[in-house]
């Protein structure tokens, strides 16, 4: 049920309500119906889904050492994204952003050329 | 190094194009009981085949010394995410695992290298065989043929089981249903069906998949000898998912199973699917939805169950000749409880399939077997499919079995029967011996004609039942050695001529004089 509530008021937000006026119209919504009690439920429900929403808008780009940002920034055009460092890439970027995925890593090439070899 | 691997990797890296493209991904936020609760994935659609990425982090030396992709089924989309199944090892999966979309529908191998091999749920070899060379893939789920693309079941397929081919007859295209208690023989009827299909010419010889769910691996492994001891197992493939198999894959199977056969049926092929058994994959399918958090209805099973067995028994057709004309024929197994045939899941898949085969435990019990209920089974379809001979015997056989089971009661008081009752109940009792046949040894179509005919004109009324069974078998010998050309004309023309008739009535006098010791 807080989850339902948690998702209106999610919506309400995204749709431009001010969030200040977002909560005022859910308490009244559950006040009315009765479930007021719910109102600390939704929140921590609304925690993980803000949360979650947050995760999903991040833009990340990876890299296999710190020297490869210039080069990768260019190449993904991703100018605003935060930096994360695996050396695991070999070389390389990986860009992960809003749940999209490119990954044009040395490490994920060289696996696609031994899986070829291997089970072809 | 072999000089031949360091060419094929030279031609990899040689041929070698950078994707350049973005796949859609999520984020395992729980995993457990072989289901996971993915955030993200907003591009996902249903029964789209997942991705686990198990190499984030790890290095190139380790991701490559990982087993095989590990793969997801989506069958949940909901509002912040997707619930899928895991295709594999559960303990792979880790919270917080990058999961990418593949944009593609589950799909099998299938092809003619498959047959006399035993596949998984995913359709990967596991005979120890090596994989496949060049297969074809085949859709797990698809639509069924509509209407336009099938015409009506008029080729008999053929049992080997004489109470089945004469009187529950099945044809071509019909799916009819194998129900019983735990062991009635139900999967002794299947694979005697799958062992008969050698007696068909080659090019008219169906395919045979033999689709094991939640069975031991012990039964599979038995079955898989039978066959391979039987000559059958050269047209046969087995898809196993074990008893010890995720309830993911125990739900899958009975769709690759088809899947796999739909392959030939396109090809113009006959082909016949054994679901062995239903019951089980709607148990997986139940436990399944539980986890996946779907509402519950009668007896805990989902609403969709009936969906799930209908879509599944529907790819079963006889396809029009413009569409090749090829078939799949499907005997779905179901196990009762108590012989109760007015369960939930029994009762849906009775009124999906086109007639039913019904085994008793007071039959097995009393020595008849295959302990087929004729009166409680049939055939909706396949009378159209029967040939011309063993009609010609079967309705008489019929009758005679029905008479016979009305006045089966008044046995008991035999001495007191009038000769008319007494006759006709000696009869029947000749028939049920008659009817009776070994597990393994299915019986041609034209052998099963000439021993009714006998039965149905009586020349076993005068045996005494103890020797019936091998007054039968020396009576089929008899007109193998000098009567052949009848058998001949059955197996080429499926009728029984006038003079077959003549032929044969003349055989049982004859049979009469030289073995006079079975009618002392």
């Amino acid at each position: 049920m807080e989850q339902a509530y948690a998702q209106a008021l999610l919506k309400l937000i995204e749709s431009g309500e001010k969030p200040k006026d977002a909560v005022a119209k859910v308490q009244k919504a559950l006040a009315k119906s009765g479930r007021a009690a719910l109102m600390p439920a939704v929140g921590r429900a609304f925690e993980r889904l803000a949360e979650r929403q947050a995760q999903k808008n991040r833009s990340v780009l990876v890299v296999a050492r710190k020297s490869d940002e210039a080069m990768a920034r260019r190449a993904s055009g991703a100018k605003e994204a935060e930096l994360a460092v695996d050396s695991s890439l070999i070389g390389g970027w990986q860009l992960f952003d809003k749940g999209e995925l490119r990954d044009e890593s040395w490490k994920s090439a060289l696996m696609t050329i031994y899986q070829n070899a291997t089970t072809k | 190094m072999d000089s031949t691997i360091i060419e094929k990797i030279v031609k990899e890296i040689e041929g070698y194009v950078p994707k350049g493209e973005s796949a859609n991904v999520g984020r395992v936020s729980a995993v457990g009981d072989g289901v996971v609760a993915i955030d993200g994935l907003d591009k996902a659609v249903m029964a789209e085949v997942v991705e686990f990425e198990e190499h984030a982090g790890k290095h190139l030396k380790d991701s490559m010394k990982a087993e095989g992709r590990l793969l997801g089924l989506i069958l949940n989309l909901e509002e912040d995410g997707v619930r899928a199944v895991i295709l594999g090892d559960t303990a792979r999966v880790k919270e917080g695992m990058t999961v990418k979309s593949t944009g593609k529908i589950l799909s099998v191998p299938s092809g003619d290298e498959l047959l006399g091999r035993v596949v998984n749920a995913l359709g990967e070899p596991i005979d120890g065989k090596g994989p496949f060379k060049k297969p074809t893939m085949m859709p797990v789920e698809r639509e069924a043929y509509g209407v336009i693309e099938r015409q009506s079941v008029t080729v008999p397929l053929q049992t080997g089981i004489k109470s089945i081919d004469s009187m529950i007859p099945i044809g071509r295209g019909q799916r009819e249903l194998i129900i019983g208690d735990r062991g009635t023989g139900k999967t002794t009827v299947a694979i005697d069906t799958i062992i008969n299909q050698k007696y068909e010419p080659k090019e008219k010889r169906p395919i045979c998949v033999y689709v094991a769910i939640g069975q031991k691996e012990s039964k599979t492994a038995r079955i898989m000898q039978q066959l391979k001891d039987n000559d059958a197992f050269g047209y046969t493939i087995i898809v196993d998912a074990s008893a010890s198999a995720p309830a993911a894959l125990q739900y899958l199977a009975p769709f690759v199973g088809v899947a796999i056969g739909e392959y030939f049926m396109d090809r113009g092929q006959d082909v016949l699917v054994v679901y062995d058994d239903l019951s089980k994959q709607a148990v997986a399918y139940r436990q399944l939805s539980l986890l996946l958090r779907r509402p519950p209805g009668r007896e805990a099973y989902p609403g969709d169950v009936f969906y799930l067995h209908s879509r599944l028994l529907e790819r079963s057709a006889r396809l029009s000749d413009a569409k090749g004309g090829g078939s799949l024929t499907a005997l779905p197994i179901i196990e009762t409880q108590e012989g109760d045939i007015s369960g939930y899941i029994p009762t849906n898949v009775i009124s999906i399939t086109d007639g039913q085969i019904f085994l008793e435990t007071g039959l097995f019990n009393k020595g008849i077997r295959p302990a087929i209920n004729v009166g409680d089974s049939v055939s909706r379809v396949g009378s159209a499919a029967q040939t011309k001979a063993m009609k010609s015997v079967a309705g008489t056989l019929k009758l005679e079995l029905a008479q016979f089971r009305e006045l089966e009661a008044f046995m008991q008081f035999a001495s007191d029967l009038d000769k008319a009752t007494a006759d006709r109940i000696a009869s029947g009792q000749r028939m049920v011996e008659i009817l009776k046949q070994k597990n393994g040894s299915p019986m041609p179509v034209e052998q099963q004609v000439v021993n009714l005919y006998a039965a149905v004109n009586k020349l076993f009324i005068e045996v005494p039942m103890p020797k019936v069974k091998q007054a039968e078998t020396q009576w089929l010998e008899y007109v193998n050695a000098g009567y052949s050309s009848v058998l001949d004309g059955i197996r080429e023309t499926g009728a029984l001529s006038d003079e077959g008739k003549t032929q044969l009535n003349s055989a049982m006098e004859s049979f009469r004089t030289a073995h006079k010791s079975f009618f002392a």
